[in-house]
């Protein structure tokens, strides 16, 4: 096992480490603007309480909501005024909690942003509801962004696995081919293929760990350093989302890339110690 | 014990065989020679009783059973109860004698205390005691040989294959490396060895098959000339 292997199986993790992260934090914004999303189903003034409470019963028991609250137009006129800050006193001077423009609702939150337009369509269909809105492009967006980054980001760890795998073949090759003829020997003394296998695979398994943990060391001072600048200039992301932490992303980093490496580690010997088997 | 029954081997289609209808029959015990030129097909007929190569037609069996069927995991095990010496020794330099042959025992992952015990006792069969602790590239030719010997007697086999194990070494070091493949041969091993040493040969008056251009010529007891 050479340094100039354990560097170059470093660099390629290093780069599958960047993708990662990145991944890591657009899952984690993700999850967050998820779990922002709602439907406001805004409701009949002269909605009765036996529809309001089926609306509401109906809609809660729906595979795909995650909770169901209920809004006064009081409270909708207090929430909307509080959220536009002290102007609003002025403009919503003529109107008082007995006149409030904005009707009786209920928030639907969803589990994930899939079904929303499928728990849309039966809130407006059910009597008593007025209206129902959602923010439709936000969520085919968000949608949409997530399927491209989960793609480009699959695609290019597929590309930098394989490249690893090449390098731990190559490296455990050598080796293979330097024992060469102790594996012969072996083979006619009656060696089982897995007795000549496994020490070759615990060095690859080796390399892959040891190229995992260096690179988990890069990453983490990088995502530090990258984490500081961006905390630090960026003051708000979309929809109130932050980044993920770094003590967080490291630990699941670290986690992974361990039984990564053992894992490419193994493949690649097993498949440079392949021919020499044929004895 | 060992029959061959037509095999004949040919490795490209366009090719001359490299065996040609072998019949012959070996009995347990019983010491051969195989001998021939370069190119008669004594390795090829050595290395199809280690399956290392398979007949283009024929069968081959050994202790009754077809060793071209065997199945792969079966192999090493059919492998351990054949002992296998070569003309260039193939030892092992980073070992010492005694782990080099020491090391034939672990890799069939023998009983350590059954290793401490039988391999001193193996390194006094073939007259090497006092070179335990010596690297290979210090010994004789000679000395290798009877250590590679040493290796492939240590697991019992009941067959030994030995191709052109004299090749590198001078007619008395050969005289006396015969010898010590007598004397294990008359311990029940059934010894087999490919070699052009006729001189040898006709020394031993052994069994001598004769092969050429992959056909068998001569199946003689007694000495290539008789």
């Amino acid at each position: 096992m050479s340094i100039a292997s354990v560097l170059s199986v470093v660099s390629a993790l290093v780069i599958v480490g960047v993708i990662f992260t990145i991944v890591i934090n657009v899952n984690h914004i993700i999850d967050q603007i998820e779990g922002n999303l709602e439907i406001k189903v805004y409701l009949l003034d002269d909605a009765t309480q036996l529809q309001r409470d089926y609306i509401y019963n109906n809609l809660l028991a729906d595979e795909n909501v995650e909770s169901v609250t209920y809004e006064s137009r009081q409270q909708a006129l207090e929430n909307f005024k509080a959220s536009l800050g002290e102007d609003s006193e002025y403009l919503f001077s003529g109107y008082t909690d007995g006149n409030s423009p904005i009707p009786d609702s209920y928030i639907v939150k969803l589990k994930t942003p899939e079904n929303i337009h499928d728990v849309y369509l039966k809130a407006v269909e059910m009597d008593g509801v007025r209206d129902a809105v959602y923010g439709e492009q936000t969520v085919e967006k968000l949608l949409s962004f997530t399927k491209f980054t989960n793609i480009i980001s699959w695609v290019i760890f597929a590309i930098l696995s394989l490249i690893a795998v090449f390098i731990i073949f190559n490296t455990i090759k050598l080796t293979v081919f330097s024992r060469k003829n102790e594996i012969t020997i072996m083979k006619y003394v009656g060696a089982t293929n897995w007795y000549i296998r496994i020490p070759f695979i615990i060095e690859g398994s080796l390399l892959g760990v040891f190229g995992a943990l260096i690179s988990v060391l890069i990453l983490r001072s990088l995502y530090y350093f990258v984490y500081g600048i961006l905390i630090g200039s960026l003051t708000t992301l979309p929809l109130g989302a932050t980044l993920a932490s770094p003590s967080a992303v490291i630990t699941q980093i670290f986690v992974y890339f361990v039984l990564y490496g053992i894992l490419l580690g193994t493949i690649g010997s097993s498949f440079s110690i392949k021919k020499f088997l044929h004895v | 014990m060992i029959t061959f029954q037509n095999i004949s081997k040919r490795y490209d289609e366009d090719e001359n065989y490299a065996l040609r209808n072998i019949n012959l029959d070996i009995k347990q015990g019983e010491f051969i020679f195989i001998v021939g030129k370069s190119g008669a097909g004594k390795s090829t007929l050595m290395k199809m009783l280690l399956r290392e190569v398979y007949p283009t037609s024929g069968t081959l069996k050994v202790s009754g059973k077809n060793i071209m069927k065997l199945k792969e995991k079966e192999l090493p095990y059919y492998r351990r109860k054949i002992g296998v010496v070569f003309q260039d020794f193939r030892l092992l330099e980073s070992k010492t004698v005694y782990e080099n042959i020491s090391f034939a025992m672990e890799i069939v992952q023998a009983n350590p205390k059954k290793i401490q015990q039988l391999t001193p006792k193996i390194l006094n069969t073939v007259g090497l005691r006092d070179k335990a602790r010596k690297y290979p590239s210090t010994l004789s030719g000679g000395e290798q040989q009877r250590v590679a010997i040493a290796r492939s007697i240590i697991n019992s086999p009941n067959i030994l294959i030995c191709d052109e194990p004299t090749g590198n070494l001078d007619p008395v070091t050969s005289a006396g490396i015969m010898d010590l493949l007598s004397d294990i041969n008359s311990m029940g091993t059934t010894v087999i060895i490919a070699t052009h040493d006729i001189t040898m040969v006709d020394r031993m008056k052994r069994r001598v098959i004769v092969l050429d251009k992959g056909h068998l010529v001569s199946d003689k007891i007694g000495g290539y000339y008789n």
